[in-house]
């Protein structure tokens, strides 16, 4: 059996999943930061706050999905790919992380400020809601990306 | 819908003013134009006391939450003494804690040293001697210090031992080691003091605890102010005409109520236009929708009203919306949950009443669309029940490909949907060439879709004459009536650039790709929650406990994470993709009546 795919292979479905997850932990942390600082104004944000602050941990969670597809397609081909099938996994892979990792930090970004707002008083919540979910439509999209190279 | 305003123009002498505001704060029917924020001292002044009481209902309320003594003593004085006692109260709570921490302190630094009186020290200081202070691990003490220097062991313990030392005047002093402080106040009056400053503290606390249980008087109390503001503002927002004396006032009322407020205007006397309300006049806005589509204002709201001369789209996104959280859930069992806590919600939180239904539709939303790939708990129905996939090949059974090309048909969908709405509209309120391009691009867009489908399916083909037809009158549709008004030439000139608004049709489309996202991903952890349980049932004696236990939180915490997405990403695509192609505008200000709050 030849091995080398199979490793391609392996090294695209860690990559799908490790930066996005990572970039999920700095995300979540970010958006956290700021509102355990906000909760000191205003405490009475929590809530609001804290759904802002676990947008940016979707990312992780794509990661994982297209993770668990696409070991579920190269263990129903009993590991026996093609090079172009994995090195479209690899391409997915790489696509997924990147995107996911800095999609999720920039995410975190725009929910962090709309909780230092919410704290100073301005009614924010609904805008900082719809602007945050701008930047995880390209996570969701390298997502299909990883859905649509998957090996079968 | 938008609710038709009535825009009245009341003219009154000066004096009137605020006896007429005041009956028409009790009518509370009329939007007076006005300001929303303080415009001199006085409203300043009002405003910063609403501030302060929503300060101290905060506190009061965390007060409420950590109190462990459920008993309650109604406050029978006015909402500002409330508020008076209540801020003073916080004040000295403050004040004891910072005194408290401080004697603590002081208290650990002087326990080493015992009791002893102020007086004996003086009186040692007095005949001329210095005292020094140390504090030595017992094993490094040397007890022939004792003999060699005029040396005091004031406590003693198993590991240390604190002791004097006294500078004789005249002598020269060279004890070894490191000085201590010696404490200006002894340690059992730190205590003493100590327990009065945690005995007032507690008396504070518990005082503060019983006003905690009438948050209420200040809420009325902050509401009377409210309105006071309410009202002076109204009253500061007249136009001064003739050197101050006369007052004209604007306002808006629902025009289906017009008869109650006019008979009662007959009654005051006073010299008042009426006329409907014009959207260059900026009337308020009142939604007026069926009980489905009015569970989805708030929603709409988190965006912003639409402004009067527009379509209110919350009776067209509110279907879209219930099915694009369920396809963003993709799950039946959660699905299922959600109606569950809608119905049996409302028994435990009647307040709530109108969210709890919005999560029945959620969820019953979740369930409809669910039934096509057919999720129930992270399993799929064609497998825990294959006979109810026997005799059909539609339900339960579409797989991922199908998922991600239905999200992409049904954003097509919304999208030539908001493209007619648009054009019905347009029609209606501007003249027939204004709708001309909508319906143009409704049909390019329906065109493009087919032509594309039909190169996977072969069924779909068109025949020629279909196609060029759909396709020339489509493209001369955009063309000729982007801009129906003007000179053919810059007619033409705007329909041409307008086509590039086709990469904007194409982005719109790829964003409904997060439908098929956020459900399949939501499924997968489903799964996983599930293959974990089953492996933790294998252990011995306790594993299907444990299983349950997985299952249980497992599943909560994917519901939790689905439902946060499935809320937010529709809310997208509603006020992005499908707000921009039904031409929405927006910016209107809600209505407002001047009224008594309650």
């Amino acid at each position: 059996m030849n091995t080398l795919p199979l490793i391609l292979a392996y090294i695209g479905i860690a990559l799908m999943l490790i930066p996005a997850g990572v970039g999920s932990a700095i995300g979540t942390v970010l958006a956290g930061n700021a509102t355990v600082s906000a909760m000191k104004k205003n405490p009475n944000i929590f809530g609001s706050a804290m759904i802002l602050s676990a947008l940016a941990s979707t990312q992780g969670l794509y990661g994982f999905a297209a993770f668990f597809l696409n070991l579920g397609a190269i263990n129903s081909l009993d590991g026996v790919l093609t090079m172009s099938q994995s090195l479209a996994v690899l391409a997915a892979g790489l696509a997924m992380g990147v995107v996911g990792l800095i999609s999720a930090i920039k995410q975190a970004q725009i929910a962090a400020n709309g909780v230092v707002e919410m704290s100073n008083g301005h009614n924010v919540f609904g805008n900082t809601l719809v602007l945050a979910v701008f930047p995880e439509l390209y996570a969701i999209l390298a997502f299909a990306s990883c859905f649509l190279a998957m090996p079968s | 819908m938008i609710t038709k305003m009535t825009k009245y123009s009341f003219v009154l002498l000066n004096e009137q003013t605020p006896d007429f505001l005041n009956k028409l704060q009790d009518l509370g029917m009329v939007d007076i134009n006005r300001q929303e924020k303080a415009v001199d001292q006085h409203s300043k002044d009002l405003s910063d006391k609403l501030f302060q009481i929503n300060q101290v209902v905060n506190k009061l309320s965390i007060v409420a939450k950590e109190k462990k003594d459920e008993r309650t003593e109604p406050y029978q004085d006015h909402g500002a003494s409330l508020l008076k006692e209540a801020e003073e109260l916080f004040s000295t709570r403050e004040s004891l804690k910072t005194i408290i921490h401080s004697l603590s302190e002081q208290l650990k630094a002087a326990e080493p040293w015992g009791p002893f009186t102020l007086q004996d020290v003086e009186k040692i200081q007095d005949m001329g001697f210095i005292i020094h202070a140390y504090i030595q691990p017992a094993r490094r003490f040397n007890p022939e210090w004792e003999k060699q220097y005029p040396l005091f062991v004031v406590e003693k313990t198993e590991k240390q031992i604190s002791f004097l030392v006294l500078e004789v005047p005249g002598e020269s002093y060279d004890f070894p080691g490191n000085e201590a402080v010696f404490p200006t106040i002894p340690c059992n009056v730190l205590q003493e003091e100590l327990r009065e400053k945690e005995a007032e503290l507690q008396v504070c606390t518990d005082r503060l605890e019983i006003l905690s249980a009438n948050i209420g008087v200040l809420t009325s109390y902050a509401n009377e102010l409210s309105s006071k503001l309410d009202l002076y503002l109204a009253g500061a927002s007249a136009d001064k005409q003739v050197e101050g004396r006369i007052d004209l006032l604007t306002g808006f009322a629902p025009t289906d109520r017009a008869t109650e407020l006019e008979s009662f205007l007959e009654k005051e006397s006073l010299y008042y236009l009426s006329a409907p309300a014009e959207s260059s006049d900026d009337p308020p806005i009142k939604l007026k929708n069926s009980w489905f589509s009015s569970l989805f204002e708030p929603i709409g709201k988190m965006y912003m009203l639409p402004v009067y001369d527009e379509l209110d789209l919350t009776p067209y996104f509110a279907p879209f919306y219930m099915l694009f959280f369920g396809f963003c859930l993709g799950d039946m069992g959660y699905g299922l949950l959600l109606v569950l806590i809608g119905l049996l919600g409302r028994f435990f939180l009647p307040k709530m009443k109108g969210y709890l239904n919005l999560v029945f539709f959620l969820g019953l939303g979740s369930i409809i669309i669910a039934t096509l790939p057919g999720g129930f708990f992270g399993m799929k129905v064609s497998e825990i029940a294959p006979s109810l996939v026997k005799n059909q090949n539609f339900l339960f059974q579409f797989n991922d490909m199908n998922m991600f090309w239905f999200a992409i048909l049904f954003g097509l969908f919304q999208i030539v949907f908001a493209r007619l709405l648009t054009a019905v509209n347009s029609i209606i309120r501007k003249g027939w060439q204004h709708g001309m391009a909508p319906i143009g691009w409704a049909i390019l867009i329906v065109w493009a879709t087919i032509a594309y489908a039909s190169t996977m399916v072969e069924d779909l083909n068109m025949s020629k004459p279909v196609s060029t037809t759909m396709l020339v009158v489509s493209i001369s549709l955009i063309v000729l009536f982007s801009k129906p008004e003007g000179p053919v030439h810059k007619r033409l000139g705007k329909g041409l650039w307008s086509m590039y608004d086709i990469t904007g049709v194409f982005g719109d489309m790829l964003s409904y790709i997060r439908l098929f996202g956020l459900g399949t991903s939501g499924g997968i952890l489903g799964l996983v929650v599930n293959t974990l349980a089953l492996s933790l049932a294998g252990v011995p004696y306790v594993g299907w406990l444990l299983a349950l236990v997985l299952l249980l939180f497992g599943h909560a915490l994917v519901l939790g994470l689905s439902a946060l997405g499935a809320f937010v990403h529709p809310m997208r695509l509603t006020f992005v993709e499908f707000f921009k192609n039904a031409d929405f505008t927006g910016g209107g200000r809600e209505y407002k009546p001047l009224k008594i709050k309650e």
